[in-house]
């Protein structure tokens, strides 16, 4: 009798002890995660990527005044790419008429860019242009937001087979080229 | 309406088909190859109709230049001497067909081989040359990634993506033929430079950078259940490279080059089936 009474005091605190820990690894490991995405704005040292003479991705550095979220991160970041090179002998990545309308992020911190529909409809054509638009996204991307693990586009909210008729950008991009 | 739609796309292949005089009909052989089960070859001639692709700057369109290209080489394949072949063309005229339209139709007419031709274009006009590329698997993305990130030190490992089961399935019939496909680029890499770099009867030589084998994940040849390469020609964004298509030359060189390579790539594969008989 008196030993069933202490094992059942041994299994309580036992359960309570195992509860309050996984309690406490919750509330630490989403605040991680939470500090990752969330954060206080501030300058920030970007690099992005446009084409060189040799046809290859070439980084410039530029600096801009952050946000609070990764979201607003990558979104200034994408615009900035979109407004072209300011370094010379660098040409820019992505058709003039392109911009960014919305960022997402998901649970397998996929960032998910979504495209007005010029980024499919300039007629400029050829594989090395599409690698080009394509990996001065991914590799921007996947250089200054190291806690990110993919890059997928999307155009006016949707999914796309391709931009222009020859890579597959329906899934999500991880690895960095043309540099 | 939804009935018109199925037929449609039912009907296209054999549209497809029809249209092509030179398709799907094996030149009539002399001894052995009469015996030969004709070597079926898809040519793909890129874009089409409102897809033009590429532009040159003197105005070339990537969709002539390759549907030009295609159907001499269609034309070269049927009147090949030595060896019956099949070659059938995923559009017949300029005309606009979708990538799923032309994998659906690849897949259907059971090719032997699928080829994919294309001309390039870069920002940079410095940019020339020609290109083989076969497929690249959805998961190397991931796994170059990785990769790289241990070679360079950084210690941050992500969480692998999920991956569902049907990507499993699906990458694993594109592992089937990714071996040939990768023969394949070789060969037609090789056959196409050492035809081009040929003089002339003139003696002269034309020039053309020849920039390998190269892989990446394209749409068309992600679908299709056969060995299947994509080159690029040539960069129309670069001057010479354009001026290029203007000589005949060129162009019959290029697609001599195609046609050795796709006989030995036959006589290879003729070889790896009997011996697996
Ligand atoms: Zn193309």
């Amino acid at each position: 009798m008196k030993l069933g009474a202490k094992s059942l005091i041994i299994v309580f605190i036992s359960v309570t002890l195992i509860v309050l820990g996984y309690s406490l690894i919750k509330i630490v490991f989403f605040k991680s995660t939470d500090t990752l995405f969330k954060y206080a704005p501030q300058v920030k040292k970007i690099k992005l990527y446009f084409v060189n003479q040799d046809g290859k991705l070439q980084a410039e550095k530029r600096e801009i005044q952050g946000g609070g979220s990764i979201q607003e991160d990558v979104k200034l970041c994408i615009e900035e790419l979109a407004a072209g090179p300011k370094e010379k002998g660098l040409m820019r990545s992505l058709p003039p008429l392109v911009f960014i309308k919305g960022v997402y992020l998901d649970e397998n911190r996929c960032i998910y860019l979504d495209f007005n529909k010029s980024i499919t409809e300039k007629p400029v054509g050829g594989t090395k242009r599409e690698q080009q638009m394509i990996y001065s996204l991914v590799n921007t991307i996947l250089d200054n937001f190291g806690q990110l693990n993919s890059v997928k586009i999307l155009v006016d909210g949707q999914e796309i087979k391709t931009l222009g008729g020859h890579l597959d950008v329906n899934q999500p991009l991880r690895s960095k080229k043309l540099e | 309406m939804d009935k018109i739609k199925l037929l449609l796309l039912f009907l296209l292949p054999v549209f497809l088909a029809a249209q092509e005089p030179q398709s799907s009909k094996s030149a009539g052989k002399a001894g052995q190859a009469l015996l030969q089960k004709p070597f079926s070859v898809i040519i793909d001639p890129g874009h089409g109709g409102r897809d033009g692709g590429a532009v040159g700057n003197k105005g070339t369109l990537e969709k002539n230049v390759v549907f030009e290209l295609a159907t001499m080489l269609a034309k070269a394949l049927v009147d090949d001497p030595d060896r019956a072949f099949r070659a059938v063309l995923t559009r017949a005229e300029d005309k606009f067909v979708a990538l799923e339209d032309r994998i659906t139709f690849a897949n259907q007419a059971e090719g032997d081989i699928f080829m994919s031709i294309h001309a390039n274009a870069s920002e940079s006009k410095n940019d020339n040359g020609f290109e083989v590329y076969y497929n690249s698997l959805v998961t190397d993305d991931a796994l170059t990634n990785i990769a790289k990130r241990e070679n360079t030190g950084i210690s941050e490992k992500k969480d692998p993506q999920p991956t569902d089961s049907m990507f499993i399935l699906w990458e694993l019939a594109q592992n089937e033929f990714q071996k040939e496909s990768m023969d394949f680029a070789d060969i037609i890499q090789a056959e196409v430079e050492t035809a081009v770099s040929a003089k002339a009867e003139n003696g002269k030589k034309i020039l053309m950078r020849n920039r390998g084998v190269k892989q990446a994940g394209f749409a068309v040849l992600r679908g299709v259940r056969m060995p299947a390469i994509l080159v690029e020609t040539s960069y129309l964004s670069n001057e010479a490279d354009e001026n290029n298509f203007k000589n005949p030359e060129f162009k019959d060189k290029m697609v001599r080059g195609f046609l050795e390579a796709i006989k030995k790539l036959a006589a290879k594969m003729d070889k790896r089936r009997d011996e697996n008989k």
